[in-house]
């Protein structure tokens, strides 16, 4: 099996500077690994660091201590403490990521922010803006929506074009962060099929997902991730 | 990724700027990247559009270095530099853009002699040919053609803006300057010109310093942030990472004070 990313006791806690310093642990000393194809669902109440640990890989939030390493082709790239380059190129490249929400670009249309992340890694207008149309088919988005900027979208709709976006560039990491929280059964169902068609190209998704039936469907395995302890 | 890539196209060290016996720039430094957007915020006073006419050459350095790195990969130390030196390097390998555009733009000469004014400081003779491109950047600055002739005080204040954009592109500059380019502009025309910036940025590959008071502005343009407050660098990130996960107590204050919409 193909280790797509290592996480080694990962620690991450917030420190509250306007609240007298206040010190809030989230990841108390996580360890997993991420293989090709698979997708290991992460479990836990809410507020146990599901979301945390996928933003620590993103490079988004700042680990305090601890290792990540991602696999970019024969090398194996740590992300803690990495320079701003090294992200930026991996994000580019490697690491993909989903969040719950759309970040929606005043007067872009929906396909050409699908098209973007294609763009940003060479791909022609032509050609970009091609697979975005076939990946908001794919989600159901219809035809005459292609190029309307998705601010006035439902929540719904936003959420399909996040994916869209998300799943644009074949990354091998695929981080979700409950990507699928206002979606109903039959969108649910082709993002099933866009996740299981990411395992089978052999990517490593590692994923929150708010409803049980969602984490059933795509889960290979289930990662618990256990709460910190708050210092005594 | 081109070769010239790997190098910083800027590197900034330990650069101080005083005003009177207060220093208003202390002790800053970063590196900045070929296509790379640096965004610097702050408070007002906090010392953005003094770092930003230090670079840009506007302004003498007090101490410290500032590397900017040439077409021809030959690293120049902007504090050292002469006025002439300068001069040049703000006509031809850097564009500059104002927050107001009546000091980025000449209101007694058309738009196109606005745009065209740059290709000629570069040598193009041909009449045709500068017309022809001028018109061109108004194009894809979204001013028609028939406003080419016209002058700039006929220009509603976001086309202003855009025409001083045109102004400074025309030319391919390799990093851009902009402070506060969306300042005093509705926000209807704000979001276009932002949507035009994001573009041409892309697109052009261009290196910037964007000063800006405005996150939302930060995070849609910038690759990277630098926070700065009474003069210093307090921190610097992936624009992301600072705005998600800020690490010291005024970036944590700036970032817990934009009201959500």
């Amino acid at each position: 099996m193909t280790t797509l990313l290592e996480v080694r006791d990962l620690r991450k806690s917030f420190r509250l500077h306007n609240r007298g310093g206040l010190e809030l642990p989230v990841l108390g000393g996580v360890s997993l690994d991420a293989f090709a194809g698979e997708c290991l669902v992460l479990a836990g109440p809410s507020g146990a660091g599901k979301s945390t640990l996928l933003r620590c890989v993103y490079g988004n939030y700042v680990a305090d201590a601890g290792s990540i390493k991602i696999a970019d082709g024969a090398a194996k790239i740590e992300i803690v403490g990495a320079g701003h380059r090294t992200i930026l190129d991996l994000r580019r490249r490697t690491l993909g990521y989903v969040s719950q929400f759309l970040r929606a670009i005043p007067r872009v249309g929906a396909r050409d922010v699908v098209a973007e992340p294609l763009r940003r890694i060479g791909w022609d207008e032509d050609r970009a803006r091609e697979r975005a149309g076939t990946l908001l088919d794919g989600l159901g988005i219809a035809q005459k929506m292609w190029d309307l900027p998705p601010a006035t979208f439902s929540g719904g709709e936003q959420q399909r074009v996040n994916l869209a976006r998300g799943f644009a560039v074949e990354y091998p990491l695929m981080l979700l962060d409950e990507p699928t929280s206002a979606l109903d059964a039959e969108n649910r169902r082709r993002v099933v099929a866009l996740i299981e068609a990411a395992k089978t190209r052999g990517a490593a998704v590692l994923g929150v997902f708010h409803d049980h039936d969602m984490a059933d469907a795509v889960g290979t395995r289930i990662f618990n991730v256990e709460p910190a302890r708050m210092a005594a | 990724m081109s070769a010239s890539s790997d190098e910083p196209i800027l590197r900034v060290e330990g650069l101080r700027k005083n005003y009177g016996s207060r220093a208003v720039c202390d002790g800053i430094s970063f590196d900045l990247w070929p296509g790379e957007v640096l965004a610097v915020v702050g408070e007002s006073g906090a010392g953005k559009t003094s770092l930003l006419k230090c670079l840009s050459g506007q302004t003498p350095i007090d101490a410290g270095h500032a590397f900017y790195r040439n077409a021809k990969g030959r690293e120049i130390d902007i504090a050292a530099s002469d006025e002439t030196l300068l001069k040049r390097l703000q006509r031809t390998e850097w564009g500059l853009i104002h927050q107001n555009p009546r000091d980025g733009l000449r209101f007694g000469v058309s738009a196109g002699a606005n745009v065209g004014e740059r290709l000629m400081a570069l040598g193009a003779r041909h009449y045709g040919n500068i017309r022809h491109e001028a018109g061109d950047w108004l194009q894809r600055l979204e001013i028609s053609g028939d406003r080419i002739d016209d002058l700039p005080s006929k220009f509603s204040g976001g086309m202003q803006q855009r025409l001083q954009i045109a102004r400074n592109l025309v030319t391919k500059p390799r990093l851009v300057f902009m402070d506060e380019p969306t300042g005093g502009l509705d926000v209807s025309v704000q979001a276009r010109l932002l949507d035009l910036l994001r573009v041409l940025v892309r697109d052009l590959g261009l290196a910037a310093v964007l000063v800006t008071h405005d996150l939302a502005v930060a995070r849609l343009l910038g690759d990277r942030l630098l926070v700065m407050k009474d003069g210093k660098a307090v921190e610097l990130g992936l624009v992301d990472q600072v705005l998600d996960d800020p690490q010291t107590p005024y970036a944590q204050l700036l970032v817990s004070s934009v009201l959500q919409i």
